[in-house]
C-alpha cells in the first residue's frame, strides 16, 4: 500500500472490522454450524446499509466505486469475524449485474438495498441441451441467480429465479454448516431467461466479477488466519504444562512463527493481487492470491487445532470453526484458480 | 511482479533491458558463484559507471534513491540477463551503516570507493564461540599509545567472513570491555585489511568455492579514528541499521535468480521426462515468487515512509522460497541433478547442483531461520521467553 492509498484504506478496514464484528463473530458461525441460515434479512439489510456489496459498483449506478483494494479490506474483516453472510460472492455478482443489459437493474437494485442478494454460477450444458452448475456456494437462499454458459461470441449470461418452472436446486451441506446448490436448468427455461450480458464483452465482464471473488475469498482467507493465529496465540500464552505457558517451548514458538510467516506474506500477495484488477494481469494475480490464500488458511487453521491439543479437536471450541471454514471458501475456487495459473 | 507499471517505471524497465542486453558480461552469464574479483569487478564497475550499482542509496550519497518497484525491476531484469553476483558486504552492509552513523571523513573516505568497487568489503563479526550469540564475543581490542596517537591494538580470530580473503576492508566488532553484559564493550571498527599482523585462509564450501575465510589478528594496529560511533558502544552501531540489512537479505533478488534456473531447466529438459505434476508445481512457485516481491514491496514501501519493517519474517520467506524453487530444479533436473559438471540449456551452461547447494548459506547467514524464528515468536508474537522468571 503507497502513502495515499494506505490512510483511506485504513479507515474502512477500522469501520468494516466493527460492523463485521456485530454481525459475525464465533458465536454467530456456531449457529450456523448447527443449521442456523447464513443469510437473514435483518443483518444483510444493515450490511448493505453500508455499502458493502456494491463497493465494487459505479456510483453513477448506485455502488461505492471504492476499488478492489477496499473490496479486499472489508472482505478480509468479514474474515476475521468469521461473517456468514454471503459477503464476497454479493460483491462479485453486484459488480457484474452493473455491467449488465436493463434486465439486471432490478436485481442490481435489490442488492444494493439489502432487499435480497445473488449469486453467480458457472453452467455447463449436457448433451440434453440441460445446463447445470455444482457446488453454488450461498446459493440457497438467493432470490436471484446469474448463471453463465458458452464462449466468445456464444456466451452470455441470464437471471434465472429459484422456484420458477425448469429450475431444479439441490441443497448440500458444507462442513461449516454453509450451504452449497446444484442447479440443474432446463432448455427451454434458459433460452427464456432475460439475458443481461451477452457476446465477448459480457464474457470479459463475467471474468472481471469472478476474479473479485476470487480476490473477496482471499481476502477474506488472510482475515480469518490471522484471528485463527490470534487465538492460538492466547492459548499458548495461558495454557500451563509442565510448570511453564506451552508458548515457552521452542518447538511450539517456530511453529507459530511459520505460522505468522505464511499469513502476513499471503496478506502482502492479496492486496499486491488487488492492484492489479482493470489491468492484464488481473487474472493470473487473483487466482495467485485465491490459490495462496486457501493452502495457507488449510496450513494455519490445521496448525491451530493442533496447538490447542484435545480442546481444539472437540466441536465445543472455536478453533474447529475456523478450519471448517477455511475448507469450505479454501475449495470454492481450486480448479478455476489451477486453470488460470498455468496460463501465464 | 504484479504491480501496475507506470509509464516511467516501464521505460525503466526496458532502458534496464536494453542495456544488459549489450553489456551484461557473456561469459559470467548465469554463474552461481561470484566471479573472482579479476573477472567480476569489470562488470561491478560497468554498473556503477551507469549509475545503477547502488538502487537502495539516497542520491545524495551517490546512490540511485530508486523506489521500490525500481529496485525489483532492476532484480528482474538482472536475473533474466543471468548477471552474476558481486560483493554486497559494502553495498548492502558498511555502506548505508555509514551514511547512518559514520562520521563526515568516513563517509567520504569510504563511500565512493564502495561505489566505484575499489575497495571489497568483508564483515568480522562472527568467531569459533560466537556465532548465534554474537555477544559473547571475544576479540580483543586495547587502545593504546602510539607515535602517531592513540590507536586500537586488536588480537583474535574471526571466522566464516565472506570474502575475506579478497575484502581491502574489514569491518568489525572487537571487544574492548569485558565489564557490564555482553553488548556493553564491543567496538565498531574498520580495519585495512593490508595492515601488519592479519593472516586469512580461505575456507572451501559445501558447493566447492572458497567463498569465505578465517581471518587472524595478532596485534594488528588501529587508528582510532576508524572507530564508528563510541568506544564500548559498538554493538548499538552495528543493530542501528538491522532492519535494513535483513530486507536487503529478504529482496527477492536470488528467489528470481532461482525461478530463472527452473525456467531454464524446465526448457531444456526433455518434455516427455517431466511429470504433468512437477509443470503444475513449477506454475505454483510462481506464486512463491510473486507472493515475496510483494512482500518485499510492502516491507520497503513502509521502510521509505520511515516505518521499521517486521524483517525477521521476510529473511525467512526469501530463504524459503528460495529453498522450494531449488528443490523443485533438482527435480526437473532428473539424474543430472547429481552431476557436479554443467548441463546445457540452449546456448548457456548451467551447474546442476551449485546454486542447490551454495543456497544452504541463506538460512544460516545474517542469522540463521532458526533465530529469526526465536526473534518473530518472542519480539513479534509476544509468546513467553523459555527460562524467563513469570
Amino acid at each position: 500500500m503507497n502513502a495515499e492509498q494506505s490512510a483511506p484504506l485504513r479507515m474502512i478496514a477500522e469501520s468494516a472490522a466493527n460492523a463485521a464484528a456485530s454481525w459475525g463473530g464465533p458465536a454467530r458461525a456456531r449457529e450456523v454450524h448447527e443449521g442456523g441460515p447464513t443469510w437473514e434479512p435483518a443483518s444483510w439489510k444493515a450490511i448493505a446499509e453500508l455499502g458493502w456489496p456494491a463497493i465494487e459498483v459505479p456510483e453513477s449506478a448506485g455502488g461505492l466505486q471504492l476499488g478492489a483494494p477496499a473490496l479486499c479490506v472489508v472482505a478480509e474483516e468479514a474474515g476475521r469475524a468469521l461473517l456468514m453472510s454471503p459477503l464476497t460472492t454479493s460483491m462479485a455478482a453486484a459488480a457484474v449485474l452493473a455491467e449488465g443489459s436493463e434486465a439486471a437493474a432490478q436485481a442490481l437494485q435489490a442488492l444494493i438495498e439489502g432487499a435480497a442478494h445473488v449469486v453467480l454460477a458457472d453452467a455447463a450444458e449436457a448433451a440434453s441441451g440441460a445446463l447445470t452448475a455444482q457446488l453454488v456456494p450461498d446459493g440457497d437462499t438467493a432470490a436471484q441467480w446469474l448463471v453463465a454458459c458458452g464462449r466468445g461470441p456464444d456466451f452470455s449470461a441470464r437471471l434465472l429465479v429459484p422456484g420458477a418452472p425448469g429450475v431444479a436446486l439441490t441443497v448440500r451441506h458444507a462442513v461449516d454448516g454453509s450451504r452449497l446448490v446444484d442447479l440443474h436448468l432446463g432448455r427451454a427455461t434458459w433460452a427464456d431467461a432475460p439475458r443481461v450480458l451477452s457476446g465477448s464483452a459480457g464474457e470479459a465482464a463475467w471474468r472481471h466479477g469472478r476474479h473479485l471473488a476470487w480476490l473477496g475469498d482471499a481476502a477474506y482467507l488472510c482475515g480469518l488466519m490471522d484471528a485463527a493465529l490470534a487465538l492460538a496465540l492466547d492459548y499458548l500464552r495461558l495454557r500451563r504444562q509442565f510448570g511453564v505457558p506451552i508458548g515457552s517451548f521452542q518447538a511450539l514458538q517456530h511453529r507459530a512463527a511459520a505460522c505468522h510467516v505464511d499469513v502476513t506474506a499471503t496478506r502482502a500477495l492479496v492486496h499486491e493481487a488487488a492492484r492489479t484488477a482493470g489491468t492484464s494481469k488481473e487474472g493470473w494475480a487473483a487466482a495467485a492470491a485465491v490459490h495462496r490464500a486457501g493452502a495457507a488458511a488449510l496450513r494455519g487453521t490445521k496448525e491451530v487445532v493442533q496447538f490447542h491439543g484435545a480442546i481444539g479437536f472437540a466441536d465445543e471450541h472455536d478453533a474447529g470453526l475456523y478450519l471448517r471454514r477455511a475448507m469450505t471458501i479454501g475449495a470454492r475456487h481450486t480448479y478455476a484458480a489451477l486453470v488460470a495459473l498455468q496460463s501465464r | 511482479m504484479l504491480r501496475p507499471e507506470s509509464a516511467a517505471d516501464a521505460a525503466f524497465r526496458s532502458e534496464v533491458r536494453d542495456w544488459l542486453a549489450t553489456h551484461a558480461p557473456g561469459a559470467l552469464r548465469h554463474r552461481t558463484f561470484r566471479p573472482l574479483p579479476v573477472e567480476g569487478m569489470p562488470w561491478y564497475r560497468a554498473l556503477s559507471q551507469r549509475g545503477w550499482i547502488a538502487p537502495h542509496w539516497p542520491r545524495t550519497h551517490g546512490g540511485m534513491g530508486a523506489s521500490a518497484v525500481q529496485q525489483v525491476i532492476l532484480m528482474e531484469e538482472m536475473a533474466r540477463a543471468g548477471t552474476p553476483d558481486f560483493p554486497t558486504q559494502g553495498l548492502n552492509h558498511i555502506g548505508p551503516l555509514l551514511i547512518a552513523r559514520g562520521t563526515p571523513a568516513q563517509q567520504q573516505r569510504h563511500l565512493p570507493a564502495i561505489l566505484s568497487g575499489d575497495t571489497i568489503w568483508c564483515q568480522g563479526y562472527s568467531e569459533p564461540g560466537s556465532g548465534s550469540d554474537l555477544s559473547s564475543l571475544r576479540t580483543r581490542a586495547e587502545v593504546r599509545g602510539g607515535p602517531d596517537g592513540d590507536r586500537l591494538v586488536i588480537n583474535g580470530h574471526k571466522i566464516w567472513t565472506t570474502w575475506g580473503h579478497h575484502a581491502d576492508w574489514m569491518f568489525a566488532l572487537v571487544r574492548t570491555s569485558t565489564a557490564g553484559k555482553p553488548q556493553h564493550g564491543i567496538t565498531f571498527v574498520l580495519i585495512d585489511m593490508k595492515t601488519p599482523g592479519i593472516r586469512r585462509r580461505p575456507i572451501r564450501t559445501i558447493a566447492g568455492d572458497d567463498e569465505f575465510a578465517e581471518v587472524f589478528f595478532d596485534d594488528v594496529a588501529v587508528p582510532l579514528d576508524n572507530v564508528v560511533g563510541e568506544i564500548d558502544k559498538g554493538w548499538q552501531v552495528a543493530t542501528a541499521v538491522l532492519s535494513e540489512e535483513r530486507l536487503r537479505i529478504g529482496s527477492p533478488a536470488q528467489a528470481l535468480r532461482a525461478l530463472e534456473r527452473l525456467r531454464m531447466m524446465l526448457r531444456a529438459a526433455p518434455a516427455e521426462r517431466v511429470a504433468h505434476s512437477v509443470r503444475e508445481t513449477a506454475a505454483l512457485a510462481e506464486v512463491e515468487v510473486e507472493t515475496l516481491i510483494a512482500a518485499y514491496l510492502e516491507a520497503a514501501e513502509a521502510a521509505e515512509q520511515g516505518i521499521a519493517a517486521d524483517s525477521s519474517y521476510l529473511k525467512l520467506l526469501a530463504t524459503d522460497t528460495v529453498h522450494q524453487l531449488l528443490d523443485l530444479v533438482q527435480r526437473v533436473a532428473g539424474p543430472a541433478a547429481a552431476l557436479r559438471e554443467p548441463v546445457r540449456s540452449g546456448e548457456d551452461l548451467l551447474d546442476a547442483t551449485e546454486m542447490f547447494l551454495q543456497a544452504r548459506r541463506l538460512g544460516i547467514y545474517g542469522g540463521s531461520s532458526d533465530v529469526q524464528r526465536n526473534i518473530i515468536a518472542t519480539r513479534v508474537l509476544g509468546l513467553p521467553v523459555a527460562g524467563a522468571k513469570p
